[in-house]
Parts: structure tokens; sequence; C-alpha cells
């Protein structure tokens, strides 16, 4: 007498806790979904700038650049001793956004002493580059190696000296003597060593802001969607059963 | 067999919602995700950003639509869970769209 009333009660309780199983899965998912919204939101606010530091007191030479190092405004003194072209580069522009016009940029390659050297973009390319022989003292913000060829390499342009299919010391590594620091940095302000500037035309050097997928509003609906679910979970057992028993009535 | 009361409404709403997550599922993996993730530099990034935001406010009134029109229908649990996931998937929401139909229409 017990086996066939113990059997629905043994199904209902089974279903019971499936529905919670599930609806707390989704619960999480929406809180997930929720936490990298807020990510999305911390990542896009521009971050107060930090004191300007020299590049050797947060950056070694044939090291990889440190998370805290990038996107710091440094100063380094030196020479520069090689100028390259980086080709069909999108320069961040001021507000952070890439420019959608593909140029030129001007790279130079700045000693500095103990034999290290770092990758220096000044800014457009020129058709006659400036003539520095002097030693210079530069500003600017230090930024993470480019990953992304910018011209494709398989037409043969990696192989042109001078030419740098992306702004990343690893392209020049077999070409100087020099120790390379990771990353580059894109000067702000470039002066002789008595002070005097040597230009000041300059690209924009926004804060690099981190690139977490989605957007704000697109995490907010998967939000909805989870917990929707979450509540569809909970509801629809029971509401089919109440639907089912409703037939039999009607029948 | 005659159709239920509200189910034709019902239907009609589910219908015009799955046709609507058919378009934005296929706006959403054959144009949105190609560009962000085969070309993430590209500027038509920009252009198509709307894609997985509209689709994402909108699934959910797929959802209530399709939970709403498998109550009418009488649909079974694991029908009514298919019916739900048809929406995340291109071709899946119009599928049950013309299912749909097609049932209201053999039981008319």
């Amino acid at each position: 007498m017990t086996a066939p009333l113990a059997k629905p009660l043994i199904k209902k309780i089974a279903t019971a806790l499936l529905s919670l199983l599930l609806a707390g899965a989704f619960f999480e998912l929406g809180i997930w979904q929720l936490h990298r919204a807020h990510d999305v939101q911390v990542a896009q606010q521009v971050q107060p700038e930090k004191p300007i530091v020299e590049l050797t007191s947060i950056a070694a030479a044939g090291a990889n650049l440190r998370p805290v190092a990038a996107n710091r405004i440094v100063t380094a003194m030196g020479r520069y001793v090689e100028i390259y072209s980086a080709p069909q580069q999108h320069p961040l522009l001021a507000n952070g956004k890439k420019s959608k016009r593909p140029v030129s940029l001007e790279v130079r390659l700045l000693e500095i002493s103990n034999h290290r050297g770092i990758l220096v973009v000044r800014g457009l390319e020129d058709n006659s580059p400036q003539t520095i022989s002097e030693r210079v003292k530069i500003t600017g913000r230090l930024y993470p190696r480019q990953t992304v060829d910018t011209v494709n390499p398989a037409k043969g342009v990696k192989e042109i000296r001078g030419i740098l299919t992306r702004i990343d010391p690893a392209l020049i590594a077999g070409q100087t003597q020099l120790q390379l620091f990771d990353g580059f940095i894109i000067i702000k302000g470039e002066s002789t060593s008595n002070g005097q500037a040597v230009s000041d035309s300059h690209l924009a050097s926004p804060q690099l802001r981190t690139g977490i997928a989605g957007y704000y509003w697109q995490h907010i609906s998967y939000v909805v969607i989870w917990w929707l679910m979450a509540a569809l979970v909970l509801v629809l057992p029971w509401y089919s059963q109440k639907s089912r028993r409703m037939d039999k009535v009607k029948i | 067999m005659s159709n239920p009361a509200g189910l034709e409404g019902a239907m009609t709403r589910f219908r015009i919602m799955a046709m609507w997550a058919g378009v934005m599922s296929i706006l959403l993996w054959f144009v949105d995700l190609p560009v962000k993730y085969i070309w993430p530099d590209s500027t038509l990034h920009d252009i198509v950003k709307w894609v997985p935001i509209v689709h994402g406010f909108t699934y959910p009134i797929y959802v209530l639509a399709a939970f709403l029109y498998c109550i009418k229908a009488r649909k079974s649990l694991t029908t009514t869970v298919l019916f739900i996931l048809a929406g995340t998937l291109p071709i899946a929401s119009f599928i049950a769209e013309r299912r749909a139909l097609a049932e209201f229409k053999a039981r008319s």
C-alpha cells in the first residue's frame, strides 16, 4: 500500500530538488554576468594618473613588461640609434578609441645606459625624418607590445629592414646588440639635455583600457535572461502538473 | 479536436517573437560574432555592437512568449524547454514557429 504512494512523493521531491538546483545555477550565472557588467564599467573608467617615474625603476630590459608598469608615464634619457616605420597603424585617439584612418608611424630605438634600448613612437612618419644626434630626454606612456601584425607578413614586409609589421621589440631583437625593454613608449615630450624641446607634434597617448568582452547593457540583458530562466525552472514543473490535473478534471 | 481558448493569441505572439529571435540570432551568429572574434580591431565592431544588446533584451520576451504558448498548447515539459532553447539557435526558432502553426491548423 505504501509503495504506490511513495513513488509520486519521491518523484515530486526529485523534481523539486532538480528545479532548485537548476534555479540556483541560473541565479549564479546571473550574478556572474552582473559582475562582468561591473568589470566592463570599471574598465571603461579612466584611472587616476600615477606619478611620473624613470623607465628603469618599473621595467627591466630583457624581461616581460609587468602589468603594473603598463600605462605608466615614464621618462628615459638616451640617444636614438635606429629609425623604423610602422605602417597601417590605427593609433589611439585622445578619447581612447582607435583611429579609423590607418597611418604610418615613426618609431625609433632609443639607446639608454648599459646597452639597453626601448622602442619609442615619436609621431606620424615624415618623408624626411628629423636628424637627432644628441642625447634626448623623453617623457611618454609605456604600452605593452603589439601582438597583431598591421601589415600582412606573408607579403614579405617583415623582411624589409626598417619596417615594423607591429610595434614589438621581438621583431628587431636579432638586428641590434642592445638588450631591449618589452613594450614601447608613445612620447608626450622630448627635449635635449639642455632642456630644448625637439618636437611638439606628438600622438595622443591615452590610457589603454582593459579589453573585457561585451558591453555593459549586453551583460545586464544576460542577467535578465538567467534570472528569468531561474524563475521558469521553479515554476514550470508545478505549472505543467497543475494544467495536467485540470485536464483530468475536465475529462 | 478544437484549440483551447486563448491559444490563437498566444500562438500569434509566439510566432512574432520566434521570427524576431531567429533574425536576431542570425545577426548574432553570422555578423556580430565573426566581426568580434575574427576582426576584433575592425571599425565594423562599432557598427554591429547593438546586435548582442538587442538580442539580449528581446530574448526574455521570446522565452515568455514560448512559455505561455506551450502552457496554452498543453505541451510537455521537454517540448517547452526545447521551444525556449530554440530562440538561441539561428534556424531553430523558425522551425518551432512553423511547427506551432502546423499544429494549430491541424487542430482547427
